[in-house]
């Protein structure tokens, strides 16, 4: 899914009259706090008293539209480190951020690093167990971005852990 | 022969002042956002503090692909009036 988000700020004039003004596309990882501060100082360009941001986030949920695509492999658990890898398809570039999460406590793995294959455009996630894990299934979810925009689908694949 | 009469008694004059800040963005993408009613004293420091803030945040991101801003291009101060004229 990609997420769009738009801005908007609103004010009040000397006349009390309130308006807004559209920025446009914003950063979907922008916080709140930086959008409102991004409003405050263009209020500051005006005689205008501030009266907040309105922050609006579209979600695409449509799933052909993606320019990359991952494809979570059967991960190998048997050995360190463990080391699941995700099948790329499409045209990448520096731009392209690799991000995954780990739906595991903290402290069942350690040592998590991630390595692209210059050649296949694979990206591989390895770890190791740490002596304090705990038996049982954990999900780690890839998926790529640019600039904070989700251009890939996000793959998962779980790590079974015996 | 007539005589044209730019205002009449009726005619509804406004007036309206915006600052049009163009931002720019690392693909070559620009976009214009009308900032209504500027301080009288505006400056371009004033502009330039916010340029700072804008192209060290990478708040604002372009429309064809996502791409950041490099903070703002030109900033423009733009006075409009518009006279209704009374067709009554």
């Amino acid at each position: 899914m990609a997420t769009r988000t738009t801005l908007r700020v609103l004010y009040q004039d000397t006349g009390s009259n309130r308006g807004g003004y559209n920025i446009g596309y914003c950063n979907p990882d922008a916080t709140d706090a930086q959008l409102k501060e991004l409003g405050q100082r263009l209020n500051a360009l005006t005689t205008n008293t501030f009266m907040g941001v309105q922050r609006t986030d579209v979600t695409d949920i449509t799933t052909a539209e993606f320019e990359y695509t991952l494809t979570a492999e059967e991960p190998r658990v048997t050995e360190e480190p463990i080391m699941p890898v995700f099948a790329g398809s499409g045209s990448y570039d520096a731009t392209l951020a690799f991000n995954y999460e780990l739906n595991a406590p903290a402290g069942y793995f350690e040592d998590i690093d991630v390595t692209r294959s210059q050649n296949t455009n694979d990206f591989a996630v390895s770890m190791s167990k740490t002596s304090s894990y705990v038996a049982g299934q954990y999900t780690l979810t890839a998926y790529l971005t640019r600039n904070g925009a989700q251009v890939s689908n996000r793959a998962e694949t779980v790590i079974a852990l015996s | 022969m007539f005589d044209i009469q730019m205002f009449g008694a009726n005619d509804t004059i406004t007036a309206s002042n915006t600052v049009d800040i163009v931002a720019g963005f690392v693909d070559g993408d620009t976009r214009t956002f009308k900032v209504p009613n500027p301080r009288s004293d505006l400056t371009s420091s004033d502009i330039e503090n916010v340029d700072t803030w804008i192209a060290a945040n990478n708040i604002i991101i372009g429309d064809r692909t996502g791409a950041s801003s490099t903070g703002i291009n030109s900033a423009t101060l733009v006075n409009t009036m518009k006279t209704r004229l009374d067709l009554t």
